[in-house]
């Protein structure tokens, strides 16, 4: 439906002070669809979404989740917020020694105390619906194993389950599938985009792989040197767009 | 590099600066001047500390009397002093070693660097070091002297001696792990708890289960000998034992230590086998 | 109402529940028992931070010309006594470790007896290994040195042990196959894999043996020890800070060393 699920203004971002990475990035995200990040590397798109869930600290700028500004928030207030914003890595990031369902389950810690999580005494809601996402993530037979013993997709499988179990209004990905092989990456994107879609989650990716965006993207976003320059549907991406983006036409043919 | 192709090296190349040359030359013949030095310094060192063949000989000779003088091993005139001395032992150990192991666990996290700041890890990693820079028996001695003989210093030397030697180990392996776990544990909102529990610690728990079954084994050896200086157990036993020339009750409580030493062995095996 | 099949997760298996709980249950038995049997008495478990904060105020200023006149002497022969008894050490434990190896002894009886002596020198601490050697050799730093060096064997002897059990046996064969004499099997075949952990092994025990050695002398078997006992005996606890001072500084000598060591030769 209609309003605003997140909205950046005029986010920047250096790690130095003469080589800013986000120079006054603007963005409006609405309630759904599938929104897609490109441009070549150093353009800041891991960036600005580290800045968005905070994992990364903005110099300036204003990022508003539905209404409030994250980049003021600290302590309760910002893990409050975080607990709505689900992230998928590019290295999975999933803790290697627990098991496939507890690393579902630490989705939900930013909703259970210290002495739950010790002991592993979640709701019984939270794990009823971690079995019910692994059923939907086809990894059901994996649920006891550990992390590590897991391929790959698996793995990013899991990362997504972990993501959605925050039941989360937004959902970020960073290089979701620049670790996988092609064919899994297709699976990967699929998965997440048929998941988000049913539950009306917008989703937000940065990829560096141009065909796979076109392929999965409502919206494309260009990013090239800290700044937006291109901002559309995937159809309007044209060669000439994609120059600006990358730089060169060699590597399109 | 073997002899044969050593040689053959040596005869294809020879350098010219000298500084060269000297690297050259300790390459060929390194081992062989290591052998040298080894023993050159052994004989320094035996002359420097008064050893003379003479000295060693006669030394054999007495303790093959003295060896006579151990047996048989006399465990029944002293038994209930020496039960009880072995008791007291024990509960030394068991009770530093659960101090020491809960100690650890909060002052190592808090002395990693990569999850604490500065302010905080730079007096409990001094803390750590001083704990461990000691001989227990020396910190027995101290203690003794500070608080009075008996086991209750025994007990504290040992605790302390466990936070130095867990603590360090503790604390690198923290530094060691990966730190993405960490990041994507505290991106679902988790509080600061949750992600120490969530994503270090399942990090780090086989290695410090390692660590405190090891200094279990150790705290169990060092307090059978830190009564030699007043701090309770066996040992005080076993000194006034020596004192007294009664040999036949040092072997008799000799015996007594090696065999709850291998138990102790043992058990922290298991134990560490079964958190893995 | 719909019905929602229950699934269950359970984090251990019954049987590794059951074990756990026996050894925390074993644990705090343990632990209550010992407290109540200990013979402590509790004022002087509060006066404990006042007494040792006494003590070490006691200690300050910190005695150097103690340090330079006594303690320096005292500090060399303590480390010549943990060098030399380990050099001593690796020429009894090399052999008796190469006798525990599964792999190379065929003979039960001989792997068992070796493995006996191994286990007997690391049970008998070294301050006890000490008591023994005053009373054969009489006091002096002889005695302590065969204290450190009867202590170390079993270390030493046991890790040599069991990296020659985990020696990958291909190039070991292909050396047999060959028909090459024992000798150079060892040299060529074992050697080569094991001398890293060997070495390593060696420098970990010099490290521990120079902290032992400081020790040693409180029962009369050299090194800085007697030192150390004689100001303790006569209250002098600036001067016993002198000697806690020089201890410290060698051990991270030594420690400082190992590592180097270990970076060079491994």
């Amino acid at each position: 439906m209609g309003g605003v699920t997140l909205e950046v203004q005029d986010l920047t971002k250096c790690y130095t002070a003469d080589r800013p990475v986000l120079r006054g990035v603007s963005l409006r995200l609405d309630s759904e669809g599938i929104t897609i990040v490109i441009g070549p590397s150093g353009a800041g798109k891991s960036t600005l979404l580290r800045c968005i869930n905070r994992l990364v600290e903005p110099t300036s700028g204003r990022i508003l989740f539905q209404g409030t500004d994250l980049v003021t928030l600290r302590g309760q207030m910002l893990r409050e917020r975080r607990r709505r914003i689900g992230m998928v890595f590019q290295e999975f990031n999933l803790v290697e020694r627990l098991s496939v369902i507890e690393n579902l389950l630490s989705g939900r810690l930013g909703y259970v105390s210290p002495w739950r999580a010790w002991l592993r005494k979640f709701p019984e809601t939270d794990i009823v619906r971690a079995f019910e996402l692994l059923d939907q993530l086809g990894l059901s037979e994996f649920a006891a194993k550990r992390a590590d013993a897991l391929s790959g997709g698996q793995r990013q499988r899991v990362g997504i389950g972990r993501a959605l179990m925050q039941e989360p209004e937004l959902l970020l990905a960073d290089e979701p599938t620049s670790s996988l092989d092609p064919k899994t990456s297709v699976e990967i994107m699929e998965t997440m985009a048929s998941l988000a879609r049913q539950r009306h989650i917008p989703v937000m990716v940065n990829m560096h792989d141009v065909n796979l965006a076109k392929r999965f993207a409502d919206r494309i976003v260009g990013m090239t040197e800290g700044r937006v320059v291109f901002d559309g549907k995937a159809d309007d991406l044209t060669t000439d767009e994609l120059s600006t983006i990358y730089g060169g036409e060699e590597w399109m043919r | 590099m073997d002899a044969l192709s050593r040689r053959a090296a040596g005869r294809t190349a020879r350098p010219a600066t000298w500084g060269a040359r000297a690297r050259w030359l300790l390459e060929v013949y390194g081992a062989r001047l290591l052998a040298v030095a080894v023993v050159g310094y052994a004989v320094y060192a035996a002359s420097t500390l008064g050893f003379t063949p003479a000295r060693f000989w006669r030394g054999l000779e007495h303790g093959g009397t003295f060896l006579t003088r151990l047996f048989p091993p006399d465990f029944a005139s002293r038994w209930s002093d020496i039960q009880h001395d072995m008791l007291e032992s024990l509960e030394i150990a068991i009770l530093a070693s659960v101090f020491g192991i809960a100690a650890s666990l909060p002052l190592g996290l808090l002395a990693a660097r990569n999850l604490m700041p500065a302010y905080v890890t730079w007096p409990v990693r001094l803390f750590i070091s001083v704990s461990r820079s000691f001989h227990p028996v020396i910190v027995g001695i101290l203690f003794v002297k500070a608080i009075g003989f008996g086991p209750l210093a025994g007990v504290l030397t040992l605790a302390v001696a466990s936070v130095g030697f867990i603590g360090k180990l503790f604390t690198e392996a923290i530094e060691e792990i990966s730190l993405k776990q960490v990041e994507a544990v505290r991106a679902t909102g988790a509080s600061f708890l949750n992600v120490l529990i969530f994503s270090v610690l399942p990090q780090v728990t086989a290695r410090f289960v390692g660590f405190s079954m090891y200094q279990l084994d150790s705290n169990l050896r060092n307090s059978t000998i830190l009564g030699i200086v007043g701090a309770g157990g066996i040992g005080g036993t076993l000194l006034a034992a020596f004192q007294r020339f009664d040999y036949e009750i040092v072997c008799a409580i000799v015996l007594v230590m090696i065999g709850l030493i291998m138990m102790g062995e043992i058990l922290s095996e298991q134990i560490r086998k079964l958190f893995q | 109402m719909s019905h929602v099949t229950k699934r269950e997760w359970r984090r251990f298996t019954p049987r590794e529940r059951a074990v756990r709980y026996g050894v925390y249950l074993a644990t705090a038995v343990a632990f209550s028992a010992a407290l109540r049997s200990i013979e402590v008495v509790p004022e002087f478990l509060r006066d404990t931070p006042a007494q040792v904060a006494d003590l070490l105020v006691r200690m300050w200023p910190v005695d150097w010309g103690f340090l330079v006149s006594t303690v320096t002497v005292a500090m060399v022969e303590t480390i010549h006594i943990a060098t030399l008894g380990t050099l001593a050490t690796l020429l009894i434990a090399f052999p008796l470790g190469v006798l525990a190896a599964r792999n190379i002894v065929a003979s039960p009886a001989v792997r068992f007896a070796a493995k006996l002596c191994l286990v007997a020198s690391r049970s008998v601490n070294s301050l006890v290994w000490a008591l023994f050697f005053v009373a054969v050799f009489g006091p002096g730093a002889l005695a302590g040195t065969v204290a450190i060096t009867f202590r170390s064997i079993g270390f030493v002897g046991k890790l040599l042990g069991e990296a020659l059990e985990e020696v990958a046996p291909g190039p070991v064969e292909a050396i047999v196959a060959v028909g090459a004499p024992w000798r150079s099997v060892f040299l060529k075949g074992y050697w080569p894999q094991v001398k890293p952990a060997f070495l390593s092994m060696a420098l970990l025990r010099w490290d521990i043996n120079v902290r032992e050695s400081s020790v040693l002398g409180l029962v009369g078997a050299g090194g800085i020890g007697l030192v150390l006992d004689s100001a303790i005996n006569v209250f002098q606890w600036r001067a016993v800070a002198a000697v806690l001072v020089a201890i410290a500084i060698v051990v991270l000598l030594a420690e400082v060393t190992v590592t180097f060591l270990r970076k060079r030769i491994i």
